[in-house]
């Protein structure tokens, strides 16, 4: 239902939200656990290898030492000790058997060196089984003296291993040698060397033994770059080369090859995809190489594992958690949801629409309890608007009645107009408000004009009470036959009488005889009249008295003076001079001397009704400021 | 437009009101009911000061002129001071001036008014 959708979307949004900030907050602190964990693993992995390849250096170098030292003694004695070629034979078994990592000893002498008598001697004594069998190497067909294992050490004067080989006589055993030179007895005059093989097999074992992960493994290589020991045999005695290692890695081998401080890089693997960490470290004075290599791509693929199941315990983690959110934030903005439900209802005016049970304690129990707080206020309100709307209608409709009946108390109800032989007359009256305070009143019989225009003070309906009262005293003096200014003080001595709410009236009153023109007027208080004549337009003075109601006994003197033919009175209330245009600015009788100017005189309706459209158009946009009321005469003399 | 309305205290049971703005139809009525509870019958003298005044119509003097007739019925003072010319002219229009002690600034209302105060003292 479009009804609901509000809420939902609000507790949509707060569990979206929530959520992404969750989701936020996990992925920040997975990838940083996933790179730390790299790069503690990094180091971990760094140790692993380095330590490897040092305790299987030490534990080869160990056995690769008593063997050495073997030689070395052997060596010694037969340098020091004036022997027999029977005691040197004795010599060789004794060592061969105190030592049960040597598989097989020879002491090979130079000839004619350290035995003057002795030629070639080389007598080769070894393991076979539980025996120890023997062999001479001094045989023409083996030429000892042509071989790496003498000659070198021969040539380079020093101890030395050599490379692994293959001994095909003896089980094809995979061997080396150790060679170190004999000196003749207190001097340094080469006399032959002394050796000790070692079989090389249990280098396979140890090559197995490592074991790091699932792929980490180690190997040996040897000088002359053929591998010496590797997990995988089939690996075991080939040489490496530039073909098989590819030319980076090669190259970078090349570079090691004869570097004998330890090493650690990290390369393309060979046999894998991605990068493996190396550890190389250089094995005693044989210059061979153990090398331990550990996979990057196992590591990462347990830290990609961990990964994965971590961010699916978070992603359930995160489900439940909309889910949670989701609920909570639906139960608690439902009553909402049916408060809006009422609200709308209330707002169509339906004040008594059921409203959601306030129970809750909470800011929406508040709410709901303070809704129908402002229902209740609102059904009060309502009623007294009615009531207060039907009163004002009432009213309305009685101003609406006392504006007929005060326009139906003057001439023209308002609004006249007359075209007579010897005088013209214009007369209008607009109220401010439905009923006011301005009149005007005239009567004429063959010879005689009498007309009064006034201004009670304020406005409405005291105003419009007041002028009832002072057109039926006009009225009355009509009837007496009063002059103007016995009709003023008339009309003033009844208007001040009791009158302290100090309503007043001004008011300008005149006779005109139509035959001569003669013309008295009388004024209370009220502004001088406009005439109009052949001389121009200006304001004409009426002496007069005070306005009509503020003080009793006061004489209103009649004032008269000569019409000439075709001059026409204006008399106005301060509705027109003071007219407010939007800016506060007033009309002013300066404006409608200059409008009376400016038009021809002869037809007073027209310059009445352009007067009356100039003031409304200088006060439009603002609301009728004061009752306007203009009476303007004419006076056309008749032809004698 | 609006019209502000102070009223002060004077000397020896006067009120001065002093009215800022438009004193017309709208704000009439506001100024009619302050006067009725600031003016009483131990009221000796009502001040009303038009320093700024700026407008005056019918309805506002008809609030003047009742304030007038309280104050004259109970035998105390009313006076007028500071009439900007275009409030005067209204009083002048309506023929209101006679009778009305009006004054066109301070100063001369004191000098009124202490010679009011000598006279008294004099009589006494």
């Amino acid at each position: 239902m479009k009804k609901n959708s509000s809420p939902q979307n609000l507790a949509t949004h707060l569990s979206l939200w929530i959520v992404s900030i969750g989701a936020i907050i996990f992925i920040t602190v997975l990838s940083s656990n996933y790179f730390l964990s790299r790069l503690l693993l990094e180091t971990y992995v760094s140790d692993i290898a380095k330590t490897t390849a040092s305790s299987t250096v030490r534990s080869i170098e160990t056995i690769f030492n008593s063997v050495a030292v073997n030689a070395d003694s052997l060596a010694a004695v037969i340098s020091t000790t004036d022997l027999s070629e029977k005691q040197i034979h004795q010599n060789i078994n004794a060592f061969l058997k105190t030592n049960t990592s040597v598989f097989g000893m020879t002491v090979a002498l130079e000839p004619h060196t350290l035995i003057q008598t002795l030629g070639d001697f080389s007598p080769y004594y070894y393991k076979k089984g539980n025996e120890i069998a023997y062999s001479d190497l001094a045989d023409k067909s083996y030429q000892y003296k042509t071989w790496p294992w003498y000659s070198d050490a021969k040539k380079l004067n020093q101890s030395l291993w050599g490379d692994p080989y293959l001994d095909e006589g003896g089980g094809n055993e995979l061997m080396t040698t150790y060679s170190t030179p004999i000196y003749r007895h207190n001097s340094d005059t080469f006399a032959g060397i002394a050796t000790a093989d070692i079989q090389l097999s249990w280098l396979n074992e140890i090559i197995s033994n490592i074991r790091i992960g699932k792929s980490g493994f180690g190997f040996i290589i040897a000088k002359n770059d053929v591998v010496i020991a590797h997990p995988d045999k089939s690996f075991n005695l080939h040489k490496l080369d530039e073909k098989k290692l590819g030319q980076e890695r090669w190259g970078k081998y090349l570079q090691i090859k004869n570097i004998r401080s330890n090493i650690y890089l990290n390369t393309r693997c060979l046999h894998l995809e991605g990068n493996c960490w190396v550890a190389i470290e250089t094995l005693g004075n044989t210059g061979w190489k153990v090398v331990i290599v550990i996979p990057e791509q196992e590591l990462i693929s347990e830290i990609n594992a961990l990964t994965i199941k971590i961010s699916l315990i978070a992603l359930a983690g995160l489900i439940v958690l909309f889910i949670v959110v989701t609920f909570i934030t639906r139960r608690l903005t439902s009553p909402l949801a049916k408060l809006a439900n009422a609200t709308k209802d209330i707002g169509a005016g339906h004040l008594d629409t059921e409203l959601p049970d306030a129970t809750r304690n909470d800011e929406i129990g508040t709410l709901t309890k303070d809704f129908s707080a402002m229902r209740t206020s609102l059904k009060t309100y309502i009623a007294k608007i009615q009531e207060t709307t039907a009163i004002q209608q009432k009213l309305e409709s009685e101003i609406e009645i006392a504006k007929d009946i005060q326009m139906s108390m003057i001439p023209g109800s308002g609004n006249a107009s007359i075209e007579n032989a010897n005088f013209q007359l214009f007369a209008r009256l607009k109220p401010a408000r439905s009923v006011g305070g301005d009149l005007y009143y005239y009567q004429h019989s063959e010879d005689q004009l009498h007309f009064i225009l006034g201004d009670v003070s304020d406005k409405g309906v005291p105003a419009a009470l007041f002028m009832a009262k002072t057109v039926t005293l006009y009225t009355r003096a009509l009837r007496d036959k009063l002059s103007p200014g016995q009709t003023l003080t008339m009309m003033n001595d009844v208007l001040s009488d009791n009158n302290d709410a100090c309503m007043f009236v001004t008011a300008l009153c005149g006779d005109i005889n139509l035959k001569t023109g003669k013309i008295i007027m009388a004024n209370a208080g009220h502004m001088n009249p406009i005439i109009q004549n052949t001389d121009g337009v200006h304001e004409f003075s009426i002496g007069g008295a005070t306005a009509l109601g503020l003080i009793g006994d006061v004489d209103y003197p009649d004032i008269d003076f000569q019409l000439n033919d075709k001059t026409s009175i204006y008399m106005y209330t301060d509705g027109i001079s003071e007219a407010h245009d939007i800016n506060s600015n007033q009309y002013t009788d300066e404006r409608l001397i200059e409008l009376i100017t400016k038009n021809d005189s002869s037809d007073i309706k027209s310059i009445g009704n352009k007067i009356i459209n100039s003031v409304d158009d200088f006060a439009a946009d603002t609301e009728q400021f004061d009752d306007i009321t203009l009476l303007i005469i004419r006076y056309d003399q008749p032809a004698s | 437009m609006s019209l502000e309305i102070t009223v002060t205290p004077e000397a020896i049971d006067g009120k001065r009101i002093s009215i800022k703005g438009s004193l017309d139809s709208n704000t009439a009525p506001e100024l009619q009911r302050q006067i009725d509870a600031e003016i009483t019958d131990t009221t000796r003298t009502t001040i009303m000061d038009f320093k700024e005044l700026n407008f005056l119509s019918s309805a506002g003097l008809r609030v003047i002129f009742k304030t007038k007739k309280v104050m004259d019925k109970n035998g105390g003072k009313f006076l007028l001071v500071n009439l900007q010319p275009q409030i005067k002219k209204v009083f002048e229009i309506i023929k209101a001036l006679d009778g009305m002690n009006v004054f066109k600034d301070q100063d001369e209302m004191d000098d009124y008014l202490t010679d009011m105060q000598n006279k008294v003292i004099d009589e006494g």
